[in-house]
């Protein structure tokens, strides 16, 4: 029998050794980063939901996680996120789409300027672009355009800061204004009015998400000429589609378009990688034992198991040291110091 | 007078003067204190509650003394100190451009949401013993809050406590500088954010004195 190329392929490259003969939990994707990450790393993330476990992931494992427009410290987490603070690394709310990342960009680095468009409901105020950041909406038109333009600041001041942009891609159904500025949602969902005069479909399809996705990147660049993209897919299925089609075919749809621009992204643009947390998820592999029971959440086993694989390639590809919890600042050294010094007089 | 303080190391500060100004108090005033540091950060987030037991459970052990649990129901007064953020620190929302809403929303979250809080209302579920509630030190970090901010917000802290039946201790003007910031030359310094022993001396009579208030009354 001759020699062919699959006789030096590694075990990671056969189904039944690396898959089939393991506990799913014992699979390992092998991711290999391109670029290294480190501790000190400063990384942003932005995106579809998926994303923000990832920021939330960097943040407990101590890694330099930026988050461009902080609040208070001692303000807790359920009260940050509920108003869309400390969920991505500026307030931007989800970014779905890669042409809604590009708008976003757009405007931070003023090549455009937002619409002045405001979206008024019983007296409050709403942003089109992120209609669900200020529960029960704004006071003031003025004030949407107001801390609109705050968050564009600490948009581009994450572009410029970070030396890793994770992006998560999220949909490739959108949602368009005549005059072609997108929306993350449909009008009239979250807030808005529903106008079918003025407000289009659109699914973007590989060619549109691939340019998209290019020139955000070069845009940013531009920026920051150091600045590195890792991209995920959102393994999180469509909450509904508006194709015509079935849901599930709708989600097979977008995210096959997602993984395959991520993918060919990755390889054809340099300082560009992907990592697999969609299969980690959605994989027959893994059987969608990281679903809840409705198919379409992620559970924290899910987000757990894809962190760990993220975490343990960093580590043994590029030498991240092990979790420990979060070092000690100097405050904490000094009270630790205080509480022995305290109690060592005279106790 | 059975006193149990509560607290970040701040309690342990405190813990120092009373025991060199008033040792005669050794033995009815007990420390409960886990530094900010401890716990991978979680510091007093550490400390949990046996519902079967009445006890607060999860403080750290140590050779001076420091019980790993506490028994609610054996004390006549508690102190908590350090548990919330410090007035400062909530007038810093008044110079953030953040929306109206949210600085609302903020401002409650910070009082109602912190081991303070959470401390006391475990406390009430066995005892109706006084308590007093001081926040960590005025210490300002970053950009400068005006005083006028810092005044309104120490206000509001002592409305919060004020409505609950606890008796607030604001930090002891002596010091303050005129920002309403802690002096320099109080704390011990060399990254060290402590008041010093004469000054944590200055919260200890302030304690002190607000327990014979509220016994008297």
């Amino acid at each position: 029998m001759s020699q062919t190329p699959y006789d030096s392929v590694p075990a990671k490259g056969f189904w039944k050794q690396a898959v089939a003969e393991k506990s799913l939990f014992d699979i390992d994707l092998d991711w290999e980063p391109r670029f290294r990450i480190g501790q000190q790393t400063r990384i942003a993330t932005f995106g579809s939901c998926f994303a923000q476990h990832f920021g939330k992931a960097l943040k407990r494992r101590g890694m330099a996680w930026l988050d461009c427009e902080p609040v208070n410290p001692g303000l807790s987490d359920a009260l940050c996120h509920r108003f869309g603070y400390r969920s991505f690394s500026a307030r931007t709310g989800n970014i779905y789409t890669a042409s809604l990342l590009r708008q976003w960009t757009r405007w931070a680095v003023g090549r455009d300027a937002p619409p002045d468009e405001v979206w008024e409901q019983d007296g409050r105020f709403f942003d089109p672009f992120r209609p669900r950041i200020e529960p029960g909406g704004f006071e003031t038109a003025q004030e949407v355009q107001d801390m609109r333009a705050v968050t564009l600041t600490a948009f581009q001041q994450a572009i410029r800061q970070a030396q890793v942009f994770v992006f998560t891609l999220g949909l490739t159904e959108s949602w368009f204004h005549s005059d072609g500025h997108e929306y993350p949602m449909c009008p009239g969902t979250a807030a808005g009015r529903f106008d079918p005069e003025r407000h289009q479909f659109r699914n973007q399809r590989f060619e549109e998400t691939r340019t998209a996705l290019v020139q955000a990147i070069h845009l940013m660049r531009r920026e920051n000429p150091q600045i590195r993209f890792l991209l995920t897919v959102s393994p999180v299925p469509l909450t509904a589609t508006n194709s015509g089609q079935h849901v599930v075919v709708a989600t097979m749809d977008s995210k096959s378009i997602l993984r395959a621009v991520a993918g060919d992204v990755a390889e054809s643009l340099k300082g560009v990688d992907y990592f697999p947390s969609y299969e980690i998820i959605n994989s027959p592999a893994f059987r969608a034992v990281f679903f809840d029971p409705n198919m379409r959440s992620v559970n924290p086993r899910g987000v757990d198991f894809v962190m760990e694989t993220f975490f343990r390639a960093l580590e043994q590809k590029h030498g991240l040291p092990p979790a420990l919890g979060a070092p000690p600042t100097a405050d904490d050294i000094a009270c630790e110091e205080a509480l022995l010094a305290s109690f060592g007089e005279g106790a | 007078m059975k006193v149990c303080i509560i607290g970040s190391s701040h309690a342990a500060m405190v813990a120092r003067a009373q025991r060199t100004q008033a040792p005669e108090l050794n033995d009815d005033w007990r420390y409960f204190v886990v530094p900010s540091g401890y716990f991978g950060g979680q510091g007093l987030s550490h400390v949990g509650y046996n519902p079967r037991f009445q006890v607060l459970t999860g403080f750290p052990t140590s050779t001076s003394g420091i019980l790993r649990n506490l028994r609610i129901a054996d004390h006549d007064a508690f102190v908590l100190i350090g548990g919330q953020t410090s007035p400062v620190e909530n007038a810093r929302l008044s110079t953030r451009a953040l929306s109206a809403g949210f600085r609302r929303a903020a401002v409650d979250d910070l009082l109602s949401h912190n081991n303070n809080a959470r401390l006391f209302g475990l406390i009430r579920q066995v005892s109706e013993a006084p308590v007093l509630a001081a926040t960590c030190l005025y210490y300002d970090k970053g950009k400068p809050v005006p005083a006028r901010d810092i005044l309104n917000a120490e206000r509001a802290v002592a409305a919060f406590w004020g409505s609950r039946g606890v008796t607030f201790l604001p930090q002891p003007r002596e010091t303050l500088d005129d920002g309403l910031v802690t002096r320099a030359d109080c704390l011990i310094g060399g990254g060290n954010n402590h008041l010093k022993p004469e000054f944590a001396g200055l919260v200890f009579a302030q304690i002190r004195d607000a327990l014979a208030v509220r016994s008297s009354g």
